[in-house]
């Protein structure tokens, strides 16, 4: 037997399609069928909430509740004083609260307020200080929080993160290296919603400081100076769980005037 | 900014990883003309055809390649919709062919390798990296017995 070498490389191991057009491809398919999942669990969490009665969510927030009074951070001062006063104003417009709200100061420079499930809003420090004293921009902040327990939207927000971890759960166990496109995928579809959530609690907010105040002027101010503080470049605006500062204040002027 | 990161991290693999799969296909092509003289066999003896084996050595040849970022995701997505893993394929091509020309370099002086073997193991768990090894073994004919 002779051996006769061959020339040329052997190539037919070798892919010749294009493996950025099959990215694209399994990309896509991947984000349709995760938006799908996100979608269809996402309602029936919605429905889950929608059912929730106030005395499930009173005993839901106990939980929370004992986290932040474990902190130490909640305080009695001449500040919390004006909160509670600006939350009787707006509260005299509900007539039938779903739940008994209550409102509590934090001393932490945190710029932030937060509706916790069971009607509690905890207002921080840091947001209190930028508002400096204007009851109509804190009435609008507070007025926004409200309108969050009014759609339900924290428990909504719980149900979501409850279904985005089970959503992951087969990612990190069965594929791993998919894992991040799916985060990413799934992150963008829970910061959606949660601008929608926003935008939904401000259009409520407006509505009660009109009532409230005669006017829109607290809200457009509150959102100026957090619009300042933050200072997101709008091509991230993707990438927060609010919209950007400028698109809220043109929304709640399109609404009201 | 864990998006903008894993973004980040699938364009520079695919940027890098693509140059990098470029660059070795096209040093592998070289090597392998080089090499091509050297009757290489999976079987084991059949080439001696009686011929007298004046020496004999075992050879081998190991190479590490990994995944790029890209083509680790790419292969995680097709682990979950089936079908052909593409982002694998050039892996073990490349591996398997550099540790082919690597056993080749150590047969200088021999007149074949008989028996050729080829092993993949993987390393680093669920890296996407992989060893590939090539081992068999080199003959040297006697002098007098013809060609």
């Amino acid at each position: 037997m002779r051996y006769i070498p061959r020339s040329g490389p052997d190539e037919i191991n070798r892919p010749t399609h294009s493996l950025l057009f099959e990215f694209i491809k399994l990309l896509f398919l991947l984000v349709l069928t995760i938006a799908l999942i996100y979608s269809a669990m996402g309602y029936a969490v919605d429905i889950m909430a929608a059912k929730m009665s106030p005395d499930t969510e009173v005993r839901l927030g106990k939980f929370f509740n004992s986290w932040y009074d474990k902190d130490n951070i909640l305080v009695d001062s001449p500040e919390s004083e004006v909160l509670i006063s600006v939350l009787n104003d707006l509260l005299r417009i509900i007539p039938e609260p779903r739940l008994d709200y209550s409102i509590l100061f934090a001393d932490n420079n945190s710029v932030n307020a937060i509706a916790l499930p069971g009607g509690r809003i905890i207002f921080y420090k840091g947001l209190y200080d930028l508002l400096k004293d204007d009851r109509e921009s804190l009435g609008f902040v507070i007025a926004h929080e409200i309108g969050h327990f009014e759609n339900r939207d924290h428990l909504r927000g719980l149900g979501r993160g409850a279904l985005v971890l089970a959503l992951m759960l087969p990612f990190y166990g069965g594929s791993p290296a998919s894992a991040g496109p799916a985060s990413i995928i799934i992150d963008q579809l829970q910061l959606k919603y949660s601008r929608d959530q926003e935008r939904r609690a401000d259009k409520f907010a407006a509505g009660m400081i009109e009532e409230a105040f005669g006017g829109s002027g607290g809200a457009l101010r509150a959102l100026k100076i957090l619009g300042e503080e933050r200072k997101d470049p709008a091509v991230f605006s993707y990438l927060t769980t609010h919209p950007p500062a400028e698109e809220r204040m043109t929304n709640i002027k399109n609404n009201i005037f | 900014m864990e998006f903008l990161l894993i973004l980040f991290l699938i364009f520079l693999g695919f940027f890098a990883g693509s140059l990098n799969e470029k660059i070795h296909y096209r040093k592998i092509a070289e090597e392998e003309m080089k090499g091509r003289c050297l009757p290489l066999v999976s079987f084991q003896k059949e080439i001696l055809y009686g011929k007298r084996v004046e020496e004999a050595k075992l050879l081998s040849g190991s190479v590490v390649v990994s995944l790029d970022y890209f083509k680790r995701i790419l292969a995680g997505i097709n682990n979950i919709f089936g079908g052909r893993v593409s982002a694998y394929e050039t892996l073990l091509d490349r591996g398997r062919r550099e540790a082919v020309i690597r056993l080749k370099r150590d047969a200088a002086g021999f007149d074949a390798v008989i028996n050729l073997r080829i092993d993949t193991a993987i390393l680093g768990g669920k890296v996407g990296c992989i060893e590939v090894l090539a081992h068999g073994t080199a003959v040297k004919y006697a002098s007098n017995a013809g060609g």
